[in-house]
């Protein structure tokens, strides 16, 4: 069977290998580039299209924006996790799966839970709490 | 406080019976009440009967309970005619959708959750609602009821064993190729044909090959 690919998008090189380091035993996935800007990621996505892109939510969360939407017309398109640390705002986090992310992971659980996401959403699935998606229907249809 | 919107007398009975003691609730029973009574208590919660007179679009009579009431939870009761059908009322503002058949103890559980904030819906489908939400903040075209949307929905294993199928191949040698019990194959196809709203592997063969053709 063949493994899950993987792209890692991390401008940390520690957290870049910190992720793939915690997959290395996984038989199912296999990480098949790292990159560290946004601009390189087009390319990646393009020559290697693996189906599954953990991103780093970073601070500059417009560009992430922009990354997610441009992934969005791609075909085929990749499964994106946001990785996200504590300054993201849930807000943000909202945006981000707005724009068409298919999940987020907090740094603090990814120890736990990285693998099981990866599979989740490769599979088609979604990786995020259900308060959350209750909040984003929330707003959706407020002015429905 | 709740409110529970049923013509029927049975499911009325069953729906009280399984929140007893959990709950103020209010029975309607007439579509003709049910603004007044959502205006008069402003529950936290209403119950609705997908078959509740009045409810003929569900999605357009959904929007405008929400205007009316827009703190309340709505949380249809009945069996939705497809997938995209029950997207479309959580893209109106429903947050929870069961079967009108729920036992005592799952009804509890959904009012509950949908009071919590968190939608009661099924996790397959929750990619979908995703892809619809990201397509209205985008300001793109739904991709509800369109074949695109029907295909896309189905996942990576679903679509493998979809390729498979459509090449002639027996469960049994799909089972075999891709290393799962030949049961597993058969659930997995009928889901499949389940979700493209399809009631054989012929049909599903011929799809799969003229969607590979365009």
């Amino acid at each position: 069977m063949q493994p899950i690919t993987v792209a890692i998008l991390d401008s940390d090189q520690v957290k870049r290998t910190a992720c793939e380091y915690l997959l290395r035993y996984e038989e199912d996935i296999q990480v098949v580039a790292q990159v560290a800007t946004l601009k390189e990621v087009t390319a990646t996505v393009l020559g290697l299209q693996p189906q599954v892109l953990l991103c780093r939510f970073s601070l500059a969360a417009v560009e992430s924006f922009a990354l997610l939407r441009s992934l969005r017309s791609e075909c085929p398109a990749p499964a994106v996790l946001l990785l996200t640390d504590r300054s993201i705002q849930d807000d943000q986090i909202m945006q981000g799966l707005n724009m068409g992310a298919r999940g987020h992971l907090s740094y603090d659980s990814i120890s736990s839970q990285l693998a099981k996401a990866i599979r989740s959403i490769s599979e088609g699935e979604a990786w995020i709490p259900r308060q959350m998606l209750g909040r984003l229907l929330e707003r959706a249809t407020r002015a429905a | 406080m709740l409110i529970i919107a049923t013509a029927s007398t049975h499911r009325m009975a069953c729906w009280k019976d399984g929140l007893y003691g959990t709950d103020d609730i209010v029975e309607v029973t007439e579509s003709s009440s049910l603004k007044t009574c959502l205006a008069r208590h402003t529950p936290q919660v209403l119950l609705i009967d997908l078959e509740f007179p009045g409810l003929g679009n569900p999605a357009a009579s959904i929007r405008k309970l929400r205007q009316a009431c827009p703190a309340t939870k709505i949380v249809v009761l009945g069996q939705t005619a497809s997938d995209d059908l029950e997207i479309t009322l959580f893209m109106a503002g429903v947050r929870g959708c069961c079967d009108a058949e729920v036992e005592c103890q799952t009804l509890q559980r959904v009012v509950a959750a949908v009071r919590q904030g968190e939608p009661w819906i099924r996790r397959t489908l929750i990619p979908r609602l995703l892809d619809e939400l990201t397509a209205r903040a985008l300001g793109e075209p739904s991709r509800l009821f369109s074949d695109k949307g029907r295909s896309a929905e189905l996942s990576r294993r679903e679509q493998q064993i979809a390729a498979l199928a459509r090449d002639g191949e027996s469960s049994k040698q799909i089972a075999s190729e891709l290393n799962m019990a030949e049961p597993t194959v058969k659930a997995y196809l009928t889901g499949i044909l389940r979700k493209l709203g399809m009631d054989d592997r012929l049909k599903l063969s011929l799809m799969m090959n003229i969607g590979t053709e365009s």
